[in-house]
């Protein structure tokens, strides 16, 4: 079952000027193809301007396509008496963690989901229970965002999604501002998420080592799903597209460091397997050569 | 450490004061300016600073942090008294050099100071025991009458309650551009008024442009959660009068009562 | 050029009950036209180390000398000294302010006092040495993309000719190939300039390949300043202040671990390669 369905997507950044006379387009999707199966973890990837930011936009209705349909769960997003059901369904997590926080203190800033949607009292501070528990904020409850770390601070974002009770969320480029630790931590809660609660990850990002984990890496380029060297999509497990070690190159992405290092010993003739991702693979495969 | 700093800034303790609904705190702030400005008598400034004493020690704030107020304000008091003193025609007290002090000078100065002191005080007694939150969904609440007008009160008080989430913020940003343009030799302390006007466009530019983008990200991020405006949205602690409120409210009216009584007998 | 730290010492709200260190007696000296990495949790003081480097903090106790005067004396240029110790705060981009790029790269030159001929003859060279192309020096840079604009923030601090250059996680929030091609252009720039780079970062992968210098921060101590390979050899100790070696160098410790004999020290895929193929074909 696919909670995400999108077919054909166009869509263009138009400059205008003052006179809204157009001075530059640039086509961010070009017939852009993807289904996301529900409950699974699928990672986007690819340079800045790939287009993979602006597709995140489209899901939740942010932005609408030019042409094409995006469907979430069943949802036609063109639809404007559906977008806050599919807000609902959809959630989104941005990249900078304090321009998503409304309000001075955790707890409200987590009810501001289910306030806007009419929640009744005692479901919003039931769901505001949940939802930080799930992120583990509880501590926090009463604190000032202020005092919070990065990652603390996307905790808290998450939380706020939670609290509506998403079956998806997008998380566009969450870690992008912050320190290992608070990478480490969003991540957890991500993939925690997804196996426990069931939630659908759409995870955007350009570390590949965030891609390592998912279910499925989907590489993006010039507004497309990019095709390797054999004109293949290049769509698949985390194992497929990193041993694409080549391919990756090409679009100015780097694959983690081991895969790097099985790839070039193997081209200076040690016959290690594709798709190694891990030291404990790497140590494995090279032991018959010690 | 600038993050700390909150613009009339709350004190978290517990406290009759504290746990008053924020609506009826507006009302009694509201309650005891007009009933400072409106009184000439003694009577009338007597009560109010017994009023004034009285809310102070129910609050359960240390006082140095009430009078922390009146830092900001010791310029403009200092003016209008001065000016009061010594420009006020009428029966000549003392001279000092050219200046004279007249008794009504005098008195209106002394008044004048009063009031504005009180002013203060009483303003922070209420931004003292009450969070940015609570202060503006006590205003949301209380003007909602205003919508009648097609004034979008909600909206109002939902700008306001943002604004103050990122003073801090923008506060911290300020200082950050403003060490950035030192280290490429930016200097913001010589110069004359116009020098140092100017020197303020490479911190005021930035800031205006990251504000900005705060605000569009900020935009985005509120209507991913399904923000619409205030149409169908309920509250996760709604405010709720109690009988503390209730016996606060009579007071209030008591008060001004006698305030007028007392202006009216023509202490 | 020198810079030499003496019992460098910075206390937060000193003498309340919220005291606390920012920097705890920190001594170092940074050898001329070195490539120094400085690593740190967050927290760990660096950020608030690389700004006394120039002026910005002032120590409570302790003091910097540059080029063995005390910038903290009394009458000390430290307008002049930051225009020979140019620092790059993170997120750079965020103080662009002018109405096209070059103007905006020559506010540096000015406040020096050169003439605006002389401002913007280093203004070009500047934008030229981070690579960016001539037809956008008359853009808005806000018009730029946010790798474009990190590069003209970074032309700013440049056109003052510093002799040394702090950047502080000049890499951060750029994807793959924008920190490449900002770590590439710091490596040029120190080839070629031989200018002193200081660059604070949280990755030891990223500057175990730039860095012939590291310095290791932690809650407000410097706990290590050696030679990258030398550092990545107390990985328990660097784990116990949550920092991680390079994988690589985890890589060769498991290896060896299981039967290899090779050389630990290894950090990058390059080096990790050329030994592994060393010990490997042997057989």
């Amino acid at each position: 079952m696919n909670i995400i369905k999108a077919a054909h997507i166009f869509y263009d950044y138009v400059l205008r000027d003052e006179n809204d006379n157009i001075v530059e387009t640039t086509h961010a999707l070009t017939d852009f193809d993807l289904e996301v199966e529900k409950g699974s973890f699928v990672c986007l990837l690819g340079h800045n301007g790939c287009g993979k930011s602006t597709f995140a936009r489209l899901i939740n209705a942010l932005n609408l396509p030019k042409e094409g349909t995006l469907l979430v769960d069943g949802m036609d997003t063109k639809d404007g008496r559906l977008t806050l059901n599919i807000r609902e369904k959809a959630g989104m997590v941005f990249q900078n963690p304090d321009n998503q926080i409304i309000s001075n203190v955790v707890e409200e800033d987590v009810a501001f989901g289910p306030e806007n949607i009419g929640v009744p009292r005692e479901e919003i501070i039931k769901r505001v229970d949940e939802a930080i528990d799930a992120v583990g904020m509880s501590a926090y409850r009463y604190k000032s965002p202020n005092q919070l770390s990065g990652g603390q601070k996307q905790r808290v974002a998450i939380a706020g999604i939670m609290a509506m009770r998403p079956e998806c969320i997008v998380f566009d480029e969450p870690t992008a501002m912050l320190d290992p630790d608070g990478r480490k931590e969003v991540l957890e809660i991500a993939h925690r998420l997804n196996r426990e609660e069931g939630i659908t990850v759409v995870l955007i990002t350009h570390y590949m080592e965030e891609a390592v984990n998912a279910d499925r890496i989907v590489v993006m380029e010039k507004g497309r799903i990019a095709l390797d060297k054999n004109g293949q999509k290049m769509d698949g497990s985390p194992r497929e597209i990193f041993s694409k070690v080549d391919d990756l190159r090409a679009l100015a992405l780097t694959v983690p460091v081991i895969t790097e290092l099985a790839h070039e010993l193997r081209t200076e003739g040690i016959p290690i397997p594709e798709g190694i991702l891990t030291r404990t693979e790497l140590v494995e495969a090279l032991k018959p050569y010690f | 450490m600038l993050r700390d700093i909150t613009i009339g800034q709350f004190y978290p303790v517990d406290s009759a004061i504290h746990r008053l609904d924020p609506r009826t705190k507006l009302a009694g702030t509201f309650v005891f300016l007009v009933s400072l400005f409106m009184t000439k008598s003694v009577i009338g400034y007597l009560l109010a600073t017994a009023a004034l004493v009285c809310c102070i020690r129910l609050s359960r704030v240390p006082f140095k942090f009430i009078t922390k107020g009146l830092k900001a304000i010791l310029a403009v008091l200092l003016i209008s008294v001065s000016f009061n003193l010594f420009l006020t025609q009428g029966e000549i007290i003392f001279r000092i050099g050219f200046l004279k002090v007249t008794k009504e000078g005098l008195k209106i100065a002394g008044f004048m100071a009063i009031r504005l002191i009180y002013l203060v005080i009483g303003s922070s007694v209420m931004t003292l025991t009450t969070t940015p939150t609570q202060l503006t969904d006590g205003l949301e609440k209380s003007l909602g009458f205003l919508n009648k007008l097609n004034i979008p009160v909600h909206e109002i008080a939902m700008m306001m309650a943002i604004a103050l989430r990122f003073i801090p913020i923008l506060i911290e940003e300020t200082d950050k551009i403003m060490k950035a343009q030192q280290a490429r030799g930016a200097d913001f302390e010589s110069g004359n008024i116009i020098r140092r006007a100017k020197a303020l466009v490479p911190i005021l530019v930035p800031l205006f442009v990251s504000a900005f983008r705060r605000a569009a990200d900020l935009a985005n991020a509120m209507e991913a959660r399904c923000y619409h405006g205030g149409a169908g949205r309920t509250k996760m602690r709604p405010l709720e009068y109690s009988a503390a409120d209730k016996k606060a409210y009579i007071i209030m009216l008591i008060y001004i009562l006698i305030i007028a009584a007392a202006d009216f007998i023509g202490f | 050029m020198s810079i030499r730290a003496e019992h460098l010492t910075h206390l937060y709200s000193p003498g309340t009950a919220f005291e606390s260190f920012a920097l705890n007696d920190v001594s170092f000296e940074i050898p001329s036209g070195s490539f120094v990495a400085v690593i740190g949790h967050t927290g760990s003081g660096k950020s608030t180390l690389v700004q006394h480097l120039n002026g910005l903090y002032k120590p409570t106790s302790g003091t910097v000398y540059f080029n063995g005067e005390d910038i903290f004396a009394e009458g000390y240029d430290l307008k002049k000294l930051r225009t020979k110790v140019g620092l790059v705060f993170q997120y750079p981009e965020y103080q662009l302010f002018e109405e096209n790029v070059i103007k905006d790269v020559m506010f540096g030159p000015l406040n020096m006092g050169l003439s605006k001929e002389e401002a913007e003859e280093k203004a070009k060279k500047a934008l030229r040495q981070v690579r960016m192309s001539e037809d956008l020096f008359e853009r808005s840079p806000f018009d730029l993309s946010g790798g474009q604009k990190r590069r003209v923030a970074i032309a700013g601090v440049l056109a003052m000719d510093p002799e040394v250059l702090i950047l502080d996680e000049p890499t951060a929030g750029l994807d793959p190939r924008g920190r490449n091609y900002i770590l590439g252009m710091l490596e040029e720039l120190h080839r070629e300039r031989g200018i002193t780079i200081i660059l604070v970062s949280h990755s030891m992968d990223d500057v175990a390949e730039c860095a012939d210098l590291l310095m290791v921060l932690k809650d407000a101590e410097l706990k290590f300043f050696d030679k990258p390979k030398e550092v990545f050899k107390n990985v328990d100790e660097l784990e116990s202040y949550g920092l991680a070696v390079p994988e690589i160098t985890y890589l060769a410790k498991e290896l060896i671990e299981a039967g290899l004999d090779m050389d630990p020290t290894v950090s990058t895929v390059e080096e990790a390669k050329k030994e592994l193929l060393r010990v490997l074909k042997r057989k």
